[in-house]
This record gives structure tokens, sequence and C-alpha cells, in this order.
């Protein structure tokens, strides 16, 4: 086959002959040079010396520094160089048809949003401004927090939490504050969860001291409404669940599971992180819940911006409204206010009042859209999804267990494990392949209940013809598990790292997240 | 890959016969005298069927005659060296054989057989001093298959051959090595024990992606365990702690010098009242103690079976007295999910009994973790 014909063939499949860049860039440690620098500061005059005196001075000797910060010292263009190449040595959201991240949301974030963010008037706001110099930031909260309250159902909301993890922590610390409240917070030492809904739940109710129960799926997938009756008692302080669950089935009858726990005396605590495929559709009030939470940087929108900043849209009903986190925005005689939550709150879950430029990220975001525009993603998201399940499912090999015919919300855990048993190719085998051809791909939680599994989400920001590209490379995949197995099992093989050797990270001996770390735990054994 | 073989040509010979097993020669002669052929070969054939083209690439090494040459050899195989063995066979020549063919650095070694034919293999292997390192597959072909060696059917076990082949030995699991006492059992008595632990490599089937990560029952998650369970330990309880590897991880953490295949009793501030000790101590030291009584359990192999295997001493009575407050299990998910037809299974010797914990029961997996698994007589 020459060249040409090679080009056309991959036209026709939709194959990208994607290679990513490979730089062999070192770690910005290794390439500091002693004393480069990247800004030059000009010697202080002595006129301002003399004025100035010794500012350093009036520091606590306890709080200054003993030595300069260990920093790379480089010039800035060499700064820039370093970066942009491992910039191209990446995968990023705006680069490839991110829809193999189930669970994650990659949606489209606009661009105007972030320049927005950056204006001078609003990069430059100071969290300790007084509030009077700051009314057009907490009116954008206050706003924004009304929309919650709409899209949830809820009466009270808290955009303190940044990040989804801190908003369920929030979540759960209102949990225990309330049940401390009633006097029965030693009794009531046990949150349950479901093993499909997002293991943050789980982790934040450890965090907060809770054992926590979780749930099985029952045979069609539904969590199992029998084990969760089996598991509420007088020790149940709360239900934390996901609807739909990872596997994007919804669970209609969350109503029977929220009653069953308040009949208990138990709270119910709604995880929206993921709340895309029920924007103007259905809600956490009308499924009888206390709390709920949303991922501004999923549904609404903002950069998921590798771990933050972020915000978490803590929402709850009035009774529980006391404990959330302080402190509040307030609307008094038409002037916004910081005020503390009262003495029942939960206190600070974060410093000052969040992240504001994520705040008004969101807000472009849904004010653009109003509320129909809302209503409208979901009903995108959900037909993509399911326009995208209806393809994959073609494909010898793939399929996605429980709940047969039924169709999914906003995204879908399928199975590899009838290619897997054919070939012997793993999912996550597929998942390394997949990035040869330039796009993102999420195996699932572990464990892996569901053998060989593969979540994708495909939103609402993404065209039929980016959809049939992805679709296009999960069935060259399997075509080539088959044809030439061998090949997928040892991909990467267009991307400058190949597989990561797992094990090393689970090493607390060994792991590294720190140049120190690093430097102590393998570079002085020679390992590195 | 180096596979060894090693076939008990009279496996299941006992089962049409109603003997209720094959072990010595005694039951051998009297199957044989009932006209029972042995099914070994018809077996052992659907196996090489299932595995197919792989099993040419495979370097066989088996004993001699109809304890492995003889199968090789009908399914066009050829064999890269024999083990001589007396003939007729007994369970001493599984021994040995097994354990000369662990020393030609073997692989995997496959036997064909049923849980007397494990025990064999696992004390063969022992000799050979590689009982905790060398991977094991059972072909199912005895009458009793308590243990967890085996695959689901012959054509499961070829399959499994020919993806180990093709892709290399996965990851391999703990997998119990359960046995009953025959003579016992044909006086209408049944006392199945554990008798210790085999490799079985999983199946990719089984495997999950991230497995190497997530080692199902790594000392890590069962000494998670153990710490959760020890930290609700009440000092003025009677504590019966059956067999198992998860189990044992409570004794080491406690440092009880307690037994990995027996019930030992405790009391709650770790102190050993009885070590592997029998359903008569049990029972009297639960009499003697009048304090609340806890059984601590996890199930054995993949049958699910929390109580009734490998645990006998623990007697309907004990239950009873201990009741569902009192009975805890204890295993890491993985082992749950792998479970047969996903449900815990309760065989105390009284059914009556067993149905009054059918529904669900709190299994402990980790670290204050908990989830709710079905029960089901």
């Amino acid at each position: 086959m020459n060249a040409m014909d090679n080009i056309a063939t991959h036209r026709k499949q939709q194959m990208r002959r994607y290679h990513q860049a490979r730089w062999d860039e070192p770690v910005i440690f290794e390439l500091s040079q002693p004393g480069e620098r990247g800004v030059l500061v000009p010697e202080v005059e002595p006129e301002i010396a003399q004025a100035t005196g010794q500012p350093l001075a009036s520091l606590p000797a306890t709080m200054r520094r003993q030595r300069p910060p260990a920093l790379p010292e480089m010039s800035q263009n060499r700064v820039l160089r370093h970066y942009l190449r491992l910039s191209q040595e990446n995968l990023g959201a705006d680069l490839n048809v991110d829809v193999g991240q189930g669970t994650c949301t990659m949606k489209y974030n606009p661009k105007i949003n972030d320049q927005l963010a950056r204006q001078p008037g609003m990069a430059e706001l100071h969290p300790r401004q007084p509030d009077s110099s700051v009314q057009g930031m907490l009116e954008v909260i206050d706003k924004v927090e009304s929309v919650m309250r709409e899209v949830s159902g809820m009466d009270a909301v808290s955009l303190q939490a940044r990040g989804g993890s801190q908003a369920i922590f929030a979540n759960m610390s209102i949990v225990r504050a309330w049940h401390e409240s009633r006097g029965e917070a030693a009794q009531r030492d046990e949150v349950i969860t479901t093993i499909f809904s997002h293991p943050s739940d789980a982790a934040c109710a450890k965090l907060v001291g809770y054992k926590v129960i979780t749930i099985y799926p029952d045979a069609d997938g539904y969590p199992d409404l029998a084990a969760l009756k089996a598991a509420v008692s007088q020790r149940t302080a709360a239900l934390v669940i996901t609807n739909p669950e990872d596997t994007g089935i919804f669970n209609s009858r969350i109503r029977e599971f929220v009653d069953a726990v308040h009949a208990a005396g138990g709270l119910c605590v709604y995880d929206q992180a993921n709340a895309n495929g029920l924007l103007g559709i259905a809600r956490a009030r009308e499924a009888g819940f206390d709390l709920c939470h949303f991922n501004l940087h999923k549904t609404f929108a903002t950069p998921h911006a590798c771990g933050g900043p972020a915000v978490g849209a803590v929402c709850s009903t009035a009774a529980l409204a006391p404990f959330l986190p302080s402190p509040l925005v307030r609307n008094k005689s038409g002037r916004y206010q910081l005020v503390s939550a009262g003495e029942q709150s939960i206190g600070k879950i974060s410093s000052f009042t969040g992240a504001a430029s994520i705040v008004l990220r969101a807000y472009a975001w849904i004010m653009n859209l109003g509320a129909e525009g809302l209503r409208t993603v979901s009903e995108i998201a959900v037909l993509n999804n399911n326009y995208m399940m209806h393809q994959l499912l073609k494909i010898d090999g793939m399929s996605a267990p429980y709940a047969p015919g039924k169709r999914r919300i906003e995204q879908v855990r399928y199975s590899w494990s009838g290619l897997a048993q054919a070939t012997g190719v793993s999912s996550e085998d597929i998942g390394l392949r997949a990035a040869d051809f330039g796009v993102h791909y999420w195996t699932s939680h572990h464990p892996y209940l569901v053998p060989e599994p593969a979540t994708i989400e495909p939103t609402e920001s993404y065209s039929r013809a980016d959809l049939d590209e992805f679709i296009g490379v999960m069935r060259h995949i399997a075509d080539e598990a088959r044809s030439n197995p061998e090949l997928v099992k040892t991909a990467p093989h267009n991307c400058p790292v190949h597989r990561v050797q797992g094990e090393m990270l689970d090493d607390p001996e060994r792991w590294a997240i720190t140049w120190r770390a690093y430097q102590r735990k393998l570079g002085e054994r020679g390992l590195a | 890959m180096k596979i060894g073989l090693v076939v008990n040509p009279w496996a299941g010979i006992g089962g049409p016969a109603g003997l209720k097993g094959s072990d010595g020669a005694a039951s051998v002669q009297a199957a044989l005298a009932a006209c029972s052929l042995p099914h070994v070969p018809a077996r052992l054939a659907a196996m090489f069927e299932a595995c197919g083209e792989a099993a040419q690439a495979v370097s066989w090494y088996a004993a001699d005659g109809a304890m492995g040459c003889s199968a090789l050899e009908a399914a066009g195989l050829d064999v890269c060296a024999v083990v001589p063995v007396n003939w007729p066979s007994q369970a001493e020549d599984t021994r040995r054989a097994t354990c000369t063919l662990a020393g030609m650095g073997i692989d995997l070694l496959l036997f064909a057989g049923g849980d007397g034919t494990a025990r064999d293999v696992l004390q063969g292997l022992r000799d050979a001093g590689v009982a905790d390192s060398l991977p094991v597959l059972g072909l199912p072909a005895g009458v009793k298959m308590q243990s967890a060696v085996f695959a689901n059917h012959p054509t499961a076990a070829g399959q499994l051959l020919r993806q180990l082949q093709q892709h290399g030995l996965a990851v391999c699991s703990d997998a119990e090595v359960m046995d009953l006492d025959e003579d016992e059992l044909r006086c209408g008595l049944i006392a199945p024990r554990l008798h210790g632990y085999l490799q079985l490599p999983l199946s990719p089937k089984l495997t999950q992606g991230g497995k190497a990560r997530h080692v199902s029952g790594s000392g890590a998650q069962r000494m998670a365990i153990a710490r959760s369970f020890a930290e609700a330990m009440e000092a003025r309880s009677l504590y019966l702690v059956g067999p198992g590897s998860t189990t044992q991880a409570l004794l080491d953490l406690l440092g009880v010098d307690g037994t990995l295949l027996g019930v030992d009793a405790l009391l709650g501030d770790g102190t050993l009242l009885a070590r592997d000790a029998s359903r008569r101590e049990l029972e009297d030291l639960a009499e003697r103690w009048q304090v609340p009584l806890h059984l601590v359990l996890s199930p054995i192999g993949g049958q699910g079976l929390v109580l009734g295997r490998g645990n006998q001493q623990i007697s309907p009575r004990l239950l009873r007295a201990a009741g569902r407050r009192g009975l805890h299990v204890l295993a890491p998910p993985d082992k749950l999910m792998s479970l047969h037809g996903g449900v815990l299974r309760i065989d105390s010797g009284d059914a009556e009994l067993d149905a009054e914990f059918n529904g669900y029961l709190p299994v402990t997996t980790g670290y204050r973790e908990q989830t709710m698994w079905p029960v089901s007589v």
C-alpha cells in the first residue's frame, strides 16, 4: 500500500494518523542553572533604601525564611519552551474529542468565559476587599445560588466549596452537625452508599468519621432496594447516592430509597456532581432529598483545570440551611453583604467565599443559555449518549451490562468482556491504543464490577461527526484486537510515554509527587 | 509455557456407584466390581478440544500412562518428559509425580481429579517447597469438588489454558483445598476440612485491568478488614474465629497464635482459650463462659459457604447462640464478587436455623467498610 492509499484508507475510516510530540524534556528542576533569572530586579536606589530601612526586620525572626526557596532558576524563554513542550506531550480537553472520560462530563468550556474571568476588574479582586467594593461579584454569587436553588429545588445554597469532593465533605459535615443538634450523633455512625455512586461519597463519609456500608446492584443493575432496607437502622446517619449511577441507568424508584432512610431517621444526600442529564427535568427536591451538590466544572461548563480551582455548589432544604458553611451572601436593603451563618453552621469549608472566578464563568454560561437552554443541554446530552450507545453496541465484543433494552441517561458503563475473551485484549489495552489515535479513554472506578469496563459520556458539546470519529476509533481498535492483538496489547505506539509501571504509583516507598520526594526516595538510591 | 499434568485415573469412579468418593484401593475395586468405568479420559478430551491449537504450543510434562501421558497422546500432543509411576496407581503416586514435575521447572501444574487429588497435589507441592508459588489448575473430574482450585467444567479449563498460553500467566489468587473425610462421610458425618491453599491463575475474564494493583485479598486489604473488626471487639465476649487467610489476619493482628485451618476460640481481649478446637470443646467453652458469643467467619472458596465447609466445628447450637448479631463475615470485595451465583450460603446442618439467616448479612470488606450481601440457603 503506498502512502496516498494509506491516507485515503485512514480518511475513509475516519482514523487520524496521529502522533504525539516527543520532546524528551527533563523535569524543570533538572533544567535549573544557578543564578539564571527570568526577571532581573533593579537594585534599590540608596534614597529608597534609606527611606524604607530594613522592611524585613519588622517580621518576627521565626516567620522569616532561613534559606531561599528551592525553586528552579531559569530564564523566561526557557520556562515558556518547557511548558509548551510538556503541553504538546499531553492530550488536553481542547485537543481531542473528549467523550472517553465518562463521569467527568467533559464539555466545551467557552473561551469567552475565561476572558471574562481574566478582565482586570475580576482578576484583581482581593478576597479581603470590603463588601461595599465587591458588590458585583457578590451579586453574581447570589444569582448563581438562585439558579442552583431552581435547578435543585432546594431552599438554600453555598458556593464556598472549592470542588466536588469538598462539597460532599461539606454535606457529610452538615449531616453530622444535624445529628449532633438532635443528640443522635453518637448513635448514628453509619453512612450508606452504592458501589456505582461517586466514590468520593464513601471517601468523604469516612473522612468525616462514618462507617460506610456499600450496596451492590441487583440483577438488573439498579441499586438493591432490599439490601438498602436491610442496611438501614437507627445507626444510619445518611444515604449518599448518585442517580443515574455510573452505569447511566436512572433509578426511578429513588423515592423509595429516600423514604426508607427517612423512616429510620437518616438524612438523604444526592450526589449530583454530574447532573448533565437532568437539568430542568428532574430535581433533588421532588425525590425527597435533604441535601445535594453540583460540580460547576462538570455540568456548568467551567474548566476542570487539572484539579482546580473548581466549585461545588452545596444545596440544602430549609431545615438544614442553618448548618451551611459560613459566611453567606445576603442582600440587605439592596446591598450585598457577607454574613456569618450562625451558631449551627459547620463553619468554613474553604477560605473566604470560594473560587469567585469559577462562579463567574458558570454564571456567564448559565445566562447565555437561559432556563430553556439548560434543559436543551440535558436533552442533547442524553440524545448524544443514546446515539453513541446504539452505534457502539454494533461492535462485536462490546456490551452494556444490566437493564437490557433500557436507554441510558448521560453516560454508559460498557463492557469489552466479549472481546477480551475472544482476543485476550483488555479494556486497559484498548484505552492505551486509543491514545494512539489522539483520544482519551477511561475504564471505571475500582473494583471493576463490570468486567473489562469502559465509561463513555458524550455530553452536549460534540457534533455527530465528532461522535462518529470516536466510535470509529473504538471499532477500529476492536478490529485490530481480532486481526493483530499484539498491536493493541503493546500500545501506545504513537505517544511519548509508554506503559506506566502502576506498581510504583501504589508503593508508598517509591511514589513521589514532589521533586523533593523524588530525590529523597529515588534519586539518592540510584533508582531514578 | 511448560505445563505438568497429573491425572487421577480413578477420579469420579466412586460417584455412580454411590461410594461418595474414590479414595482407597478398596473403593476402586468396589467401583470396578459395580461396572463403573473411569470417566476421566472423556473429560480430558473435552478440555483439550476447548484448548484447541494452543495445546500444541505447550511443552507438556506428565506422569506416565493413565496418570497423564495417555491423555496427551490421545489428543495428539507430544510429551517432553515422562515421570514414571506405579500401576495401578495410588494417592502416593499423585503426590510423588506432582513433586517430581514441580522440580522440572514447569510454569503450571494441571491435574484432573477431585478433592482428594487436590489434597495429594497440595502435599506433593509442599514436598517440593512450591505450594505457595506454583500456579495450579484443577480439571473437575471427581465425586466431591468442594475445593476452589477447579475450573467450572472441562471446556472452561481448556479455554483458560488457551488464554494462559496465548497471553501469559495472569495474577494468581489463594484457592482453598477442601476435602471431606470419606470414612466419616460413609458413616453419615459430613466434616469437610480446609487443608490449605493452592495458587489458582485467574482467568482473563475475572482478571480485571488493574488487578496487579488491586490484588484480591492482598495483605493490606486483609489487614484493613482485621483492624476494623478488632476495633469493635468487646473484651468480655467469646470469639470463635474460623479458618481462612482473612480471619488469620485478625489473629495475626491480635498476636494470637491460632490456626489457619482450624477454629480458634478467644476472648475479646485476645486471650486464646482453645486452638484448633473441636465442636465439643467449642460448645463446652460457650457453656462455661456464659458471655456473648461471636462467630468470625470468611466464605470458603467460590461456593460462598460461610458455614458448613471447613468449619463444621461450629455447630447449629453455637450458631443459634451467636444469632444474627453475633455472626460476622469478613471478606475482601473481590472475593464476594467472584462467588458462584453471587450469594453467601449457610449450611450449619440445621436447615430450619439456616433459613433464619436468609436475606442480607453485613460483610466487613475493609477498614470501617461493610457491604450488605445476599444470603440464600
